[in-house]
């Protein structure tokens, strides 16, 4: 990680993204104390990872790369172990797995060894083992990678139902964009190590967004679709069936897209802004800094983090 | 101590749920069966007084014991639980010293039940008795089991912290028990030959409790700074997770 700074409020979903290898696990081992940082500081619920990682650890829950579940044991011997590593008592540890495993609709097969399960439902287990012990904040590594649509859904569900129980704090990364902006409350996207945005789902590469509109009508020949994407105005031109879904250099432009198509004798039917998504915003980001390669593309100094609002 | 307790609680149970239990069970129930009815019957009465006898527990559990440490580390790396375990509140020394103990209370204790059976094997098919121990030979007993249980644990910690697979630790493993094993041998051959009598006269003229404890001493010292070097090594920060 290089030059990384970045805020978690408390109590949020907070989605860091990036491709593979952009630095999203190696970024929750070092806040964990899990490995050892060359420079720079962070605070994680006001505890320094590098003096102070097993205050962070008892008051943290993980789901890291792999599941990380002990196999030969059932679901609800899982659960128990972590409990007391957590420091639960026996009747809160019973008290707590009952609820986590009817929560995820497990609690019927909680005595079957967990090596029998599916993926998903292992994933599932390993989010109930995350928060078996009320922590305020759980790390989640890609938590539906490799998870089929179905698994992957109802692990996304879980995790909304859980953190909503438990008003926890989440820290998520994925390299799913959809899933971020279904689950985050924020999002940071990170490429190679470095910070490329922070802010809202729908905020994030916002002043690389530009808008879309769709035009549907009659009369967009190939030649006018050509005579489109060379006007001054549009940036790219995606022809439709009935028309076709242009970006605009800004909104000024539409109406004067408008008057040349209707010079060209099209046949308006509908003008209508097509929704920017955090995908749209993302990619747009990484072509950016891409077209900027060679240029450092991200701040200063040593990189900084804080979690759960502890700085 | 909680943590202590907690980490051997799951070593245990892990354990008794290993694949290989069954495998275990019956390579207890052999060894049980060699030093508590087959030595017993082919030693008689020396079983239970020659002064080298408390030397029968040593090798053993030190040899069962490297087995399971083996799987400690590089196991938990392997099956991808270790990062997991790695990343809740327990101290360093809680895992480290707790999955050594799970290891050794483990293999030691099983092997220690041949003892009571060799006693009344031994009551029951010599019947010029009654053969019973005195309570230091017990104690020396117990203390060269768990020695020599200690010893080849934090062999087996140490070589598998650091291990890509319970196959390669297991393999290191065997190279150091063997050479433990062959070395005093050796040694015994090249050394003087009044030093060898000196030796063989100790070993045969105490008692089976005092021979045991300084067995029990010399199986220690060897096992400390082995168990210092691990809790050395064993630092979150720095060992390979994957």
């Amino acid at each position: 990680m290089d030059a990384l700074t970045l805020e978690v409020p408390r109590g949020s979903i907070f989605g860091f993204l990036g491709r593979n290898g952009a630095g999203k696990t190696t970024t929750i081992r070092l806040l964990l104390g899990l490995i050892e940082a060359t420079r720079g500081t962070a605070r994680v619920l006001g505890f320094d990872p590098e003096t102070e990682s097993r205050k962070i650890r008892a008051r943290s829950g993980v789901l890291l790369e792999s599941p990380g579940l002990l196999e030969r044991l059932t679901a609800e011997e899982n659960l128990d172990i972590y409990g007391r590593i957590g420091r639960l008592t026996k009747a809160e540890r019973a008290a707590r797995s009952e609820e986590l495993l009817k929560r995820i609709g497990l609690w019927e097969r909680r005595r079957e060894p967990v090596k029998e399960w599916s993926r998903g439902m292992r994933q599932r287990l390993a989010i109930a083992r995350a928060l078996i012990h009320e922590p305020e904040l759980i790390f989640l590594d890609e938590p539906t990678a490799g998870l089929d649509p179905v698994s992957a859904v109802d692990v996304r569900n879980d995790l909304l139902r859980l953190a909503d129980i438990s008003g926890v704090t989440v820290f998520l990364t994925t390299h799913n964009l959809a899933e971020a902006e279904r689950l985050c409350d924020q999002v940071a996207i990170v490429r190679s190590g470095r910070l490329l945005s922070v802010g809202a789902p729908d905020e994030v590469g916002r002043d690389q967004r530009r808008p879309r509109i769709r035009l549907r009508g009659r009369g967009f020949s190939e030649r006018t679709l050509a005579a489109l994407e060379a006007h001054p105005d549009v940036g790219y031109v995606q022809p439709q069936d009935d028309g076709a879904i242009v970006t605009v250099g800004d909104r000024e432009g539409i109406s004067r897209i408008v008057a040349f198509l209707v010079r060209n004798d099209v046949a308006l039917k509908e003008v209508s802004a097509v929704g920017k998504t955090l995908e749209d915003g993302v990619l747009s980001l990484f072509r950016v800094t891409e077209e900027r390669s060679g240029d450092s593309g991200a701040s200063d100094g040593p990189p900084r983090a804080a979690m759960g609002g502890g700085l | 101590m909680s943590d202590l307790r907690v980490v051997l609680a799951k070593e245990w149970l892990e354990l008794r749920k290993s694949d290989s239990m069954w495998v275990a069970v019956a390579t207890l129930i052999v060894f049980l069966a060699m030093i508590g009815i087959f030595l017993p019957w082919l030693l008689g009465p020396l079983w239970l007084r020659a002064p080298w006898v408390t030397m029968i527990w040593a090798w053993i559990p030190m040899f069962l014991v490297t087995t399971v440490t083996a799987d400690s580390f590089a196991g938990e790396r392997e099956r991808r639980t270790l990062e997991t375990l790695l990343a809740t509140r327990l101290s360093d020394g809680a895992i480290l010293w707790g999955k050594w103990l799970a290891a050794v209370v483990w293999v030691a204790g099983a092997m220690l039940l041949s003892f009571p059976l060799g006693v009344l094997s031994l009551n029951l098919m010599f019947a010029q008795g009654p053969y019973l121990p005195s309570i230091g030979q017990v104690l020396a007993t117990v203390a060269v089991a768990f020695a020599a249980g200690g010893l080849g644990g934090a062999l087996g910690i140490l070589v598998s912290l650091r291990a890509a697979s319970v196959r390669h630790a297991q393999q290191v493993l065997a190279i150091m028990v063997f050479t433990i094993a062959f070395v005093p041998l050796t040694v015994l051959r090249l050394a003087p030959r009044d030093w060898t009598s000196g030796i063989f006269s100790a070993l045969t003229s105490g008692s089976p409790a005092s021979t045991g404890w300084i067995f029990a001493g010399i199986l220690a010292a060897g096992a400390a700074p082995i168990l210092a070097m691990a809790h050395m090594r064993f630092r979150r920060g720095r060992i390979p997770l994957k």
